[in-house]
């Protein structure tokens, strides 16, 4: 019953520290908007069974590296945010 | 603009839906000119549903859709009232949206 | 009347209840939600949780009383308010200075009833 969690706030709001509480193995977070700013911080933790991405066009326009990213998090395009969407039984938008 | 006009006073605003635009315009003679626009006579069994709901809108701020609505009742005026039935007899058509606006409550959102 | 096919619906408000319409908004959603017959679960996580401190006299900034709603969800019944337990004690807050019982909960169990809710709204 995995959730996939997005993140479109910068580490300045308290988006990423809630929704790493809320987090269970299996889950994914995908950054958005300037979500995609706390890839940095993001890496720190060590989210045992958790994928993280970031959606490349989001890194693209604030000048972010959309390869070897901090961490395991890899860029994706929209196309497979819809297959995230897709794979996961709900979606918890972390604002 | 809607309104309701009473004698020697200046006339009340309503919204689009015949409710009360400012609660402070509210008093019994006023729920009478609205029930008479129903049309309605409103007896003691109206007015107490009237007052309950008055008293609700003033502890919590908020206009119960029909569900609350019957529960609010069933709880201070009893079981028997507290019924859809009944509360349609009073209020045909909808009774939340109804007695609210007799009430002079804001019309409850998500009722149909 | 009841519905068979009612969802779970989690709504974790976590915004202060003045100053812009989001702790109003998560509180209409429930209600709407819950005249639609769903199960649901109210969670106040971070700053959230100042939505339901007793003694708020928002009339002194012109604004409704959002705390005054919350004795209200039983007949909504909403019944399933939690607290995170973390939230509360990092805003030097108790249990009982809020304006309705509600279960303090640890993050795990949040987590816990995202993965059993149908839907979740955070605002």
């Amino acid at each position: 019953m995995s959730s996939l969690h997005t993140i479109n706030k910068s580490t300045a709001h308290c988006a990423m520290t809630s929704c790493m509480k809320a987090l269970q193995s299996g889950d994914s977070i995908l950054l958005i908007e300037d979500g995609v700013y706390a890839s940095a911080q993001l890496s720190q933790y060590n989210i045992e069974g958790v994928s993280i991405y970031a959606l490349r066009e989001d890194l693209l326009a604030r000048g972010l590296p959309t390869t070897q990213l901090p961490g395991a998090i890899q860029a994706v395009s929209y196309c497979d945010f819809v297959d995230l969407v897709c794979r996961h039984q709900r979606c918890v938008s972390w604002t | 603009m809607k309104s309701l006009k009473l004698p020697q006073r200046p006339p009340i605003a309503l919204d689009k839906d015949g409710y009360l635009r400012n609660m402070s315009d509210w008093s019994p003679e006023v729920a009478e000119l609205l029930a008479a626009e129903i049309p309605l006579n409103l007896s003691a069994a109206h007015w107490e549903v009237i007052d309950v709901l008055r008293a609700f809108y003033q502890a919590h701020g908020l206009s119960p859709a029909t569900r609350p609505f019957v529960k609010l009742v069933a709880r201070d005026l009893g079981a028997e009232k507290g019924r859809s039935i009944y509360l349609m007899k009073l209020f045909p058509g909808n009774p939340a949206l109804i007695a609210s606006k007799l009430a002079g409550l804001p019309r409850p959102s998500n009722c149909f | 009347m009841s519905i068979d096919n009612a969802k779970t619906i989690t709504f974790i408000s976590r915004s202060t209840p003045y100053g812009h319409g989001r702790a109003k908004a998560c509180l209409d959603m429930v209600l709407s939600a819950a005249v639609f017959e769903q199960k649901i679960n109210f969670i106040f996580m971070d700053d959230g949780v100042w939505q339901l401190k007793k003694g708020q006299t928002p009339s002194n900034i012109d604004a409704k009383d959002l705390s005054a709603a919350f004795a209200a969800l039983p007949l909504y019944e909403v019944n399933d308010l939690y607290v995170e337990a973390s939230a509360i004690e990092e805003r030097g807050l108790s249990l009982d200075e809020l304006v309705v019982p509600a279960q303090a909960i640890e993050s795990a169990k949040i987590a816990e009833l995202i993965s059993l809710s149908d839907v979740v709204f955070t605002l």
